[in-house]
């Protein structure tokens, strides 16, 4: 099935607890979800796979029983990114408006492709443009060797501190931090291609 | 309130409420009276045009928000800015739902510097330009600018293909438009994969290239998921044998020159190959494959894991979980496989090492033995109804061991069984419920927003919201709840109809009465019982841990019905139109369960074995039966659905069979033309009946020209 990418919206969030309780060890209650998509409707994203050879004739009423499908948009959830903005009153005062990823994820079969690497830019961006995030910041398990080369050698984020057990589990977490500038963001200037001047006639 | 008085929060905490209930007209009013009188918080004025849009009062709506965005006009700070952003995007967003199309355009285009979301901005743009008379070439560009911001959206593609009003079917220049932005988007999936689906048998040598540069380059670099992204292709033929020879010559390459690509990449061709035999059911090739993977490297998580898989379909569930533990061995720290092992061991009815299993990754109070209540603490559903429908098929396996002679089954098993039988049972039903009361939790959790949302300024995802709310009980799970817990109610309830017949307790009901007692009384049972439900308690000061007195009902069908109240509306799905039909039967609602039973033969690709069951519930209907012309009725609309059964499906031969031997036997009535359409679905079946036979059979019911019965009053309700 092909992978799209897009928007979260609140009908995903039953399917990206159910990713999340998956994939990860730290899990919340479905109101915690609710409140990040109704308080920052910009700031998550999710990767579906799309069946768009689906015959309407035979397969259009077979209710799905899958955890990680999402029956309005006959999609399945593989992957998400849960972004929100520092809404500590505390923090807000002292610091400029700043971002920060709550949850990354995708599935285990479903890596290697670029994924992550992709809803983290959708993420980033769209924090910035609507939320003017000045930066970003996330935990990352020191022991996570592929999140970290994701943050740190894919996307520039920098190690700010270590938090020490940071983890229920005990294991420590690496606090990085990213510096965002909206013009350099833009998902499309990632895709090793050469840019659409939106005047050339495509067909 | 109405006496005068000014406790102006009443009026808010009334809102709440009926939002809640979904109240709208109510809420205009409640929100109406709030704002007269705090008219300085621009989260009442929303708050009030939302209460009109949800009421579909669009023009109300639209004038309270330009009210308001008047009346802060030059007056906002930089913090206002995104609440800002998002009332005009709902306006816009009333506009266009509205369907003044050339107005809600203007408003948006006057509005775009105060809009932040660009993305919504656009696509909302895209959408008005389509409706307005020749705007599609600009609409296309907006397409494309939506591209830019995101390349990995298959939804822009197929956008952008509208706007330039190519036909879905000119796949030559599908193909010229999809070539052309793949320059642009070289890393998107959707440019790569979308011609992969559209490219047909009459380009098939472009389709090989195309599909050998997807594939091995995937291959090379050891995407794991390569089959699953193909799998569309394979309900084409000749997708599939491209595809075959594309890996099967790639994999020979490699063994005739092995130093140019990594061995890893030797290993995930045989990955992929053993995932397409398994497709195609060459089991023994599947396994071939990918146990000379594991060979290759027996280190890698994914061969074990397929190799599960593969076992699992041979339905060898015991196999397959312990080769999906081996994987899980292999990498501790991952969640994922630590999951698929779990689920594997609840398939094989293996709960207690499921529990442990998945233990290892819950938070834990210090005493507890387990992560259960954890699970449902976190709301883990996949988990939970996975535990109730495998205690389900463990009563049903204990049910039938107790059933067996005494003489063909191991008395200890017996024993076992005997002890556990009862408990099963509610444990399933207990799990089911546990399900039941995390889609109350959802519900309840919608209470918070209906003002925070106002406050924050996000209406647009408020409305969103409502509307997920009010489908929380179509959800797939909710629908595989009421499925599992029909199967114990109406059992309970038969075994209450069956014994109420028979004056008494019937048998299996007196036989589990029974055992519930000695489970009590024996002192070795009743330690056995207490470390029970040590093990399987899912809440904190739960007073029926095991699911006894929800089992223990004397009125199963109203019981099942306070969870299936909630979805009965939801008619487009046909298990709820079964569900309808059997519970109103149960009710001796007969004509509302034909009704029902009618709108689901209407269905397309009806269920027929649905039907059948429904048929035979109907002949046991005792009401039913005594009414010979609701029993036409019910085999009318029967006979009706014939054309919609699946000729591979065991259960749907089963039908045939019935309905066959219906026909023959009791053939003197008006179906025939009915019947006739069935012959040549028939001809399918020829190995499970004697086609001829029916033929012959068939013709000479034809021949008779008989008289229709009159059915004027049945055949106004089959309408």
């Amino acid at each position: 099935m092909g992978i799209t990418i897009r928007q979260a919206t609140i009908d995903d969030i039953q399917a990206m607890q159910n990713t999340n309780l998956q994939n990860l060890p730290e899990n919340y209650t479905m109101k915690y979800y609710m409140y990040h998509l109704l308080s920052w409707p910009q700031g998550s994203f999710v990767a579906c796979t799309y069946d768009d050879t689906v015959n309407d004739e035979d397969e259009s009423d077979v209710v799905k029983y899958d955890c990680n499908y999402i029956s309005r948009e006959n999609e399945k959830i593989v992957g998400y990114v849960l972004g929100k903005m520092d809404d500590d009153p505390e923090s807000q005062a002292k610091n400029p408006p700043n971002g920060h990823v709550t949850s990354l994820s995708v599935m285990r079969t479903y890596r290697k492709m670029g994924i992550a690497e992709k809803l983290m830019r959708q993420c980033l961006y769209s924090l910035t443009e609507n939320y003017k995030a000045e930066y970003v910041s996330l935990h990352v398990r020191k022991s996570n060797r592929a999140a970290l080369h994701l943050y740190k050698d894919t996307l520039a984020f920098e190690v700010l501190s270590i938090e020490d057990k940071y983890y229920q589990d005990g294991e420590d977490a690496y606090y990085m931090k990213k510096v965002l500038v909206l013009d350099e963001l833009l998902p499309s200037k990632f895709q090793n291609g050469i840019e659409d001047d939106l005047s050339t006639e495509l067909i | 309130m109405e006496n005068g008085s000014n406790n102006n929060n009443i009026w808010r905490e009334l809102a709440t409420m009926q939002a809640q209930i979904r109240d709208y007209r109510g809420m205009i009013k409640s929100r109406l009276e709030y704002l007269e009188n705090e008219p300085g918080y621009r989260a009442n004025w929303t708050a009030a045009a939302v209460a009109h849009h949800l009421n579909k009062d669009y023009d109300a709506a639209i004038r309270v928000l330009e009210k308001i965005e008047k009346l802060i006009d030059g007056k906002l700070n930089e913090s206002d800015s995104f609440e800002n952003s998002e009332c005009v995007l709902y306006k816009n967003l009333i506009y266009f739902d509205s369907g003044d199309y050339a107005k809600g355009y203007q408003t948006l285009l006057d509005s775009e510097a105060k809009i932040l979301d660009k993305r919504a901005f656009l696509e909302l743009k895209f959408q008005y330009l389509m409706k307005l008379p020749d705007s599609k070439k600009e609409a296309s560009l907006v397409a494309r600018n939506l591209l830019k911001i995101n390349p990995d959206n298959k939804k822009y593609y197929y956008m952008l293909e509208d706007s330039l009003e190519i036909p879905r079917t000119d796949l030559q220049l599908r193909l010229k438009l999809y070539s052309k932005l793949a320059t642009f988007y070289a890393r998107s999936d959707p440019v790569k994969f979308i011609p992969l689906m559209f490219l047909n048998e009459n380009d098939k040598e472009l389709l090989n290239e195309r599909l050998s540069d997807y594939i091995i380059e995937k291959l090379k670099r050891n995407v794991p998921s390569i089959f699953i992204n193909l799998k569309p292709l394979y309900k084409k033929t000749f997708k599939i044998e491209l595809i075959e020879k594309i890996v099967l010559n790639f994999l020979k390459e490699q063994v005739e020159k092995k130093d140019e690509n990594s061995p890893l990449t030797y290993c995930w061709t045989l990955y992929y190959l053993s995932q397409h035999y398994l497709y195609l059911k060459n089991f023994t090739k599947a396994i071939q494959f990918v146990d000379e993977a594991i060979e290759h490297t027996p280190t890698l998580v994914e061969l074990y894991a397929l190799k599960a898989r593969i076992l699992k379909h041979q339905d060898k569930l015991l196999e397959a979980s312990k080769v999906m533990n081996e994987a899980r061995l292999l990498d501790l720290q991952d969640r994922f496989i630590n999951t698929k092992t779990t689920k594997y061991y609840v398939r094989a009815g293996l709960i207690d090492e499921a529990v442990n299993t998945i233990t290892l990754f819950t938070k834990m109070d210090k005493d507890a033995p387990n992560g259960l209540k954890d699970l449902h603490i976190m709301q883990c559903c996949w988990f939970i109804i996975e535990s109730a429908e495998s205690y389900y098929k463990l009563y049903l396996k204990n049910k039938k061991i107790l059933s067996l002679p005494d003489s063909e089954v191991d008395e200890s098993l017996k024993k076992q069984a005997d002890w556990e039988i009862s408990i099963n049972r509610s444990l399933a039903l207990k799990r089911f419920n546990a399900i039941f009361k995390i889609f109350q939790d959802f519900e309840s959790d919608q209470f918070d927003f209906h003002s925070y949302c106002m406050r924050k300024g996000t209406p647009r995802s408020y409305v969103r919201m409502i509307k997920w709310a009010d489908d929380l009980y179509r959800h797939p799970i909710y629908l595989r709840m009421l499925e599992g817990l029909s199967k114990i109610y109406f059992e309970i309830e038969d075994d209450i109809l069956s014994s109420s017949t028979m004056n008494g307790d019937s048998e299996d009901t007196k036989k589990l009465e029974n055992k519930k007692q000695k489970n009590k009384k024996n002192k070795a049972d009743f330690k056995k019982r207490e470390e029970l439900i040590i093990r399987v308690n899912s809440y904190n000061n739960d007073s029926d841990p095991l699911g006894e007195n929800l089992i223990n009902t004397k009125r199963p069908i109203e019981d099942f019905n306070s969870y299936f109240k909630f979805s009965e509306k939801f008619t487009n799905f046909k298990i709820i139109l079964t569900l309808n039909v059997k519970v109103n039967n149960y009710l001796n609602k007969y004509i509302l369960a034909l009704n029902n039973l009618h709108k689901l033969g209407k269905t397309k690709n009806s269920i027929f074995y649905s039907l059948l069951l429904q048929f035979k519930i109907f002949k046991f209907n005792k009401l039913i039966q005594e009414n010979d012309k609701l029993l036409k009725l019910v085999e009318l609309s029967f006979y009706k659905n014939f054309q919609f059964l699946n000729k591979d499906d065991q259960d749907d031969k089963e039908i045939i069979k019935y309905c066959i031997d219906n026909i023959i036997n009791n053939g003197n009535e008006d179906k025939f033309e009915l019947a006739k359409s069935c012959v040549d679905f028939i001809k399918n079946f020829q190995k499970t009946i004697d086609v001829e036979k029916v033929q012959t059979k068939l013709n000479e019911l034809l021949q008779n020209d008989l008289e229709p019965i009159q059915v004027a009053d049945i055949e106004y309700l089959l309408i």
